[in-house]
């Protein structure tokens, strides 16, 4: 699907987000569009938390994301994101829960997430496509607002973190918001 | 100008970013974490915790799936269901067979019946290869560990999953599964780390699942289906403890990769195919964790048709440095290039990471370089033979560390997945003259070869770009090229006064189909002039300041031209400049100069491109040339080709 949806784009270009790989252990990997249209919800915010817990058997880490905009969809003030796996220590055997590939929230990190339903939580989400639905936001080189998959945005050291290579999978908000705005059948609110 | 080059900023204030979700993997493997010592972290009320792997104690191998019997046949989401849950099941078979089957490996995985599971997979002390996956998830297939993370004795009767039954008997030496496919552990001690529970889930759901294949007739270039082998040859691959690995492109002819890259190209039957098959890679991390032959009894011990691991591997050691920074690296990606067959052959990931744990959340936390990277130090099993050792940053291109491990994010996080990749020499350092060659290694069976200490290169990366937002041009006709100009005014305020080892253009390439190597004509090193208005470039191709035919580039990546006589060129360029002779260099790309071009889709190899969006995230500069003929190049307005000229300081 993806590749003949490559193919009828008009011209000489393909957008990198519509190459046909597939992430073989997380998601179908997606365009901008195919994250637009699955989400239910599409929010900017602050992850103020984070918490173990299971869900029925399986073992997840729940985080909780202060919303700053909506940009599709309806969300209040925060919303609660499902991240597989997790760590429990409060049994008679303390166990984790690996899954490769899963998406990760750091605490206080800013993030863009295309968010689905999460039926097993009450009023929770989780992240579509997997990892590829959550990105980090952070300022750019020329002052702009990027939402970007590489983590040495928050870099923590402070230092010694000028990116030399140019990560993939990075967009500007304010693009992202005009594509997201040009997506048919999109309900937004602030 | 953007010449990317590590600075020191002001320092900020140290955040404790905690880790979202649960431990993933790294190294090599999948990860855990290791609480054991209850060593309290710098955070108050919180304890250290280390990152290892997940791993299947010799007790519980063979290791027993049961296949979840409450779907037959398989649900496709494409049309009616045209799989049984016995083919199906034929399939979990062959691929635990090919990594059992490994001579040198003692790992034993097996499906032994199966389960009547209505709902979800789960930490249920049953090992569940299952069709259902809950509606929001949205991956093709994964597998999901849960393991200790506490040096743990397991008693008499212990309840580990909390359901209300003895998981451990007294009675049993080897772990035993009952009819309806609950494990029983043998009591005794076992190390954090030890997997007690293993699932894998695969996606048909309609609303954003795949249709899995069995037939080799039916793989097809349906991206939104799947052959079910190598899928799930990929998922046990993690069940037994391996983690993702950058290796997409084995060699200059080969385009596959390793089974346990993260990516499968499911509108290419010939990568579907390739990943069905264990890469070397995949079969040495295999041994090195399950070594055949290590023990007197039990799965190590040597039976008929078994090669003892050491007969075949020795091991490669040594850490990684960053450069400038001047700290260990955590999660770089080493590798190990046969020099005779130019294959690579292994590949692993740097360093000893931990983390802070919060009991009362079970949130995790990094904290500063110091604390959470213990060391920068890397294992890779080879065979006999000499290798190049190479370091790669995980930096998003072809993978990004959050796919890889947290031993990567944690690199990541503190700014050290930023460097040029390069080549093992002996006395190592962040000033190197020739980056690209890479000094033979032996590897020697049975042996360890200790001090391959790399120190990541301290360079200066003229990018004239920003982001990728584009591959292309698809349409290109035969023997194209991409020119990219790099004015001599940038290059003159690299090192004003002093002298610059002019060492490699790194071009950002892709090739749609993952079967197949983007091989280019040629690429070059030029010099050249432009019009007044720089609409239009002349270049100088007949005297390439340095040049190599059918260039190999790289899937998804930036591939490196190294120069030769870096110091040399040096010179001979800032003679030039201050000569008024060259006022401009060219990194130079061309298309194959024949049709059709190889792969499923017959596109050309692709380059990089930024731009060609409303807004961009740095101006379009204006460097970028298109010609077809080597004669006109006319100026690119919408986009920056992401074309990178590396240089070193010379000191």
């Amino acid at each position: 699907m993806l590749k003949y949806a490559m193919r009828a784009v008009p011209g000489l270009l393909v957008a990198i987000l519509a190459v046909p790989a597939l992430w073989a252990t997380t998601a179908v990997e997606r365009t901008e569009t195919d994250l637009v249209q699955e989400s239910a919800i599409i929010v900017t915010g602050r992850c103020t938390g984070l918490q173990s817990q299971w869900i029925d058997r399986d073992l997840v880490t729940v985080a909780t994301i202060q919303v700053s905009e909506v940009l599709k969809g309806s969300a209040g003030p925060t919303v609660s994101v499902v991240l597989p796996g997790g760590v429990d220590t409060h049994r008679r055997i303390p166990v984790a829960m690996s899954v490769a590939a899963a998406p990760e929230i750091q605490q206080q990190e800013n993030v863009l997430l295309f968010l689905t339903p999460e039926d097993r939580i009450a009023a929770g989400y989780a992240v579509v496509g997997f990892s590829q639905g959550k990105f980090t936001v952070a300022q750019g080189p020329a002052g702009k607002t990027l939402a970007t998959q590489d983590l040495s945005a928050l870099n923590l050291q402070g230092r010694g973190g000028s990116s030399r290579r140019g990560a993939a999978k990075t967009i500007l908000l304010d693009e992202l918001r005009r594509r997201i705005r040009e997506t048919p059948e999109i309900d937004r609110q602030r | 100008m953007r010449a990317n080059r590590a600075k020191f900023f002001p320092s900020l204030a140290l955040l404790a970013a905690a880790l979202g979700s649960g431990p993933v993997f790294a190294g090599g493997w999948l990860e855990t974490y290791d609480i054991t010592a209850n060593v309290p972290s710098p955070i108050p009320g919180q304890i250290t915790a280390r990152l290892i792997r997940i791993f299947h104690d010799p007790r519980c191998i063979p290791f027993q799936f049961r296949v979840n019997n409450t779907l037959d046949p398989v649900p496709n989401p494409l049309g009616p269901p045209f799989v049984s849950l016995a083919d199906a099941t034929t399939v979990f078979q062959k691929s635990l067979a090919t990594w059992t089957q490994i001579p040198t490996s003692y790992i034993d995985m097996r499906v032994t019946g199966t389960v009547a599971n209505p709902g979800f997979r789960g930490f249920d002390m049953r090992n569940e290869v299952t069709f259902r996956s809950p509606a929001s998830f949205g991956a093709i297939a994964a597998s999901l560990a849960t393991s200790l993370i506490n040096d743990t004795t397991l008693q008499d009767g212990d309840d580990i999953d909390g359901d209300g039954v003895s998981d451990v008997s007294s009675a049993i030496t080897t772990c035993t599964v009952d009819p309806a496919g609950h494990v029983t552990f043998p009591a005794g001690f076992y190390k954090a780390g030890t997997i007690l529970d293993v699932d894998v889930q695969l996606n048909t759901k309609t609303s954003n699942g795949l249709r899995f294949t069995v037939a080799d007739a039916d793989v097809d270039t349906n991206t939104r289906s799947v052959d079910l082998q190598a899928t799930v040859t990929h998922e046990f691959g993690h069940s037994l403890g391996l983690s993702h690995v950058l290796n997409n492109q084995i060699s200059a002819t080969k385009g596959t990769g390793a089974t346990m890259f993260p990516f499968i190209d499911t509108g290419d039957p010939a990568a579907e195919f390739g990943q069905r098959k264990l890469s070397e890679d995949d079969i040495a991390w295999a041994s090195y964790f399950y070594p055949e032959g290590t023990a007197a009894t039990g799965p190590a011990a040597l039976q008929p048709g078994d090669i003892p691991f050491n007969l075949v591997y020795g091991l490669i050691k040594g850490s990684v440095t960053h450069g400038v920074l001047n700290e260990p690296v955590a999660g770089a990606s080493v590798s190990a290039t046969n020099l005779v067959t130019g294959e690579l052959f292994s590949t692993a990931f740097s360093g000893t990471s931990q983390v802070s744990y919060n009991p009362a959340t079970g949130g995790l936390s990094v904290i500063s370089p110091a604390y959470d990277i213990l060391d920068g130090n890397f294992t890779l099993p080879v065979k006999l033979g000499l290798y190049k050792i190479g370091v790669e940053a995980v930096d998003g291109l072809p993978v990004p560390a959050g796919s890889i491990s947290v031993n990567a994010q944690i690199g990541a996080i503190f700014g050290q997945q930023n460097f040029n990749e390069e080549f093992w020499n002996p006395g190592d350092s962040a000033i190197e003259v020739q980056p690209g060659f890479g000094f033979p290694v032996a590897g020697i069976p049975n042996f360890t070869l200790n001090g391959i200490n790399i120190v990541t290169n301290d360079q200066v990366n003229v990018n004239n770009f920003g982001s990728r937002d584009f591959v292309g041009f698809t349409g290109s006709a035969p023997g194209t090229y991409y020119a990219v100009r790099v004015p001599a005014s940038q290059i003159s305020a690299i090192n004003p006064g002093g002298k610059l080892y002019i060492q490699e253009a790194a071009y950002d390439t892709f090739v749609f189909d993952a079967s197949v190597v983007p091989i280019f004509a040629e690429a070059d090193l030029v010099t050249g002039t432009v019009d007044a208005s720089g609409a239009t470039a002349t270049l100088d191709l007949a005297h390439p300041l340095a040049k190599v035919t059918n260039f190999v580039g790289q899937d998804n990546d930036f591939a490196p031209f190294y120069f030769p006589f870096p110091d040399l060129l040096g010179r001979l360029v800032q003679q030039g400049i201050a000569s008024g002779q060259i006022q401009n260099l060219f990194m130079v790309l061309r298309v194959p100069t024949t049709a059709p071009y190889p792969g499923v889709s017959a596109l050309p190899p692709s380059i990089g491109l930024d731009g060609g969006n409303a807004t961009n995230d740095v101006p379009l500069y204006g460097l970028s040339y298109l010609s077809t003929d080597g004669v006109t190049f006319n100026q690119v307005n919408n986009f920056n080709f992401r074309f990178s000229l590396i240089v070193t300081k010379a000191p």
